[in-house]
């Protein structure tokens, strides 16, 4: 059977470590591969926000930043590891809050085609600090040890 | 993403509709793109704000663990915990768990993005955009309580270890698994 052929070497006490291993490997290259890609596009939105003349007139969308600072002709955001301003009046955004923002690369940076605020997103960390409670909740009373392996309980 | 108490409320749903065994494995499953998809980025955001900065490649980096290609190293190296005759259902119970995760998230409306489900192949990214990121928040605390009563009425009654290592693993031939198959 080919389920046999290919799934069952890789399950095989024998050969843990070095599927262990290739786990690594395999996690460690998409992790760069995806950083990679990713980090250019945001690099790329950074640049046009310092450099407006590269790409005048560009949308950028920023999805689920955080506010770090308002004043009253703007605000900026931090995505990922990058502090942006927004120009353009929000005078109901607060530090802390998390906001998406499409924005437009102007001649002055980043002006502020549209915000939309996520009130929910507080409780929403709320709950998934709740829910890794319960994920472990339900590896406490559904696992157990047995020879050195993982057992789930019946 | 939705929030980690609903996504762990259709893993109850789920195990209560199908009958199916593995439930913890299938949580856990359910529970993983969060855990270690997103909750590595948060941290590595908090520590930023105390100065301590990452480089931006492994902050972004690390979200393609929240992806389908990436749900296979992380649940394979997982289900090498087990005990060999049940790997291979944990496994699919790990990797189904996953994929009903990613499945919630994508419906989904992210401003300007998606997920990029064939990466590394290609940057089409994909969402169907029906419910806000934070749409299942208020229904959260209802949902789970109603899929943990579902689960306890449905959930298999068998033998003592009818949840454990004598599972039959999807596609598998014998009931003890492919370990034991040497």
């Amino acid at each position: 059977m080919r389920y046999n052929r290919l799934v069952a070497p890789l399950l095989q006490d024998t050969r843990r470590l070095w599927v262990w291993l290739g786990c690594l490997g395999l996690g460690s290259a998409l992790v760069l591969a995806h950083g990679e890609r990713v980090s250019r596009r945001e690099a790329e939105l950074v640049r046009c926000a310092a450099n407006p003349s590269l790409c005048p007139g560009r949308k950028a969308f920023l999805a689920l930043v955080e506010v770090v600072s308002v004043d009253a002709a703007g605000f900026s955001v931090l995505k990922q590891m990058n502090v942006l301003r927004i120009d353009g009046a929000a005078p109901e955004l607060r530090p802390g809050e998390t906001v998406s923002v499409i924005a437009t690369v102007e001649p002055g940076g980043l002006g502020l085609l549209s915000v939309e605020r996520h009130p929910w997103r507080g409780l929403k960390r709320a709950l998934g600090m709740i829910g890794v409670g319960l994920t472990g909740l339900v590896m406490a009373l559904g696992l157990r040890v047995h020879g050195g392996r993982l057992v789930e309980r019946g | 993403m939705a929030d980690l108490v609903t996504h762990l409320a259709t893993a109850f749903f789920w195990k209560a509709a199908t009958k199916r065994p593995h439930l913890t494995s299938f949580v856990l499953g359910v529970a993983l793109p969060d855990l270690v998809g997103r909750a590595p980025v948060s941290a590595l955001q908090s520590l930023h704000r105390h100065g301590v900065t990452a480089p931006d490649r492994l902050v972004e980096g690390i979200a393609v663990l929240h992806l389908p290609l990436g749900f296979v190293p992380v649940t394979l190296a997982l289900a090498l915990l087990f005990e060999e005759r049940a790997r291979a259902a944990v496994w699919m119970n790990l990797l189904g768990g996953c994929f009903l995760h990613l499945a919630l998230d994508l419906t989904q409306h992210h401003v300007g993005k998606g997920y990029m489900l064939l990466f590394p192949l290609t940057d089409w990214d994909f969402e169907l955009g029906w419910i806000g990121s934070e749409a299942t928040v208020p229904y959260a605390p209802i949902l789970l309580p109603i899929s943990l009563m579902c689960w306890a009425w449905r959930r298999p009654r068998g033998g003592p270890e009818g949840e454990g290592a004598h599972a039959v693993a999807p596609g598998s031939e014998r009931s003890d698994g492919p370990g034991s198959a040497r």
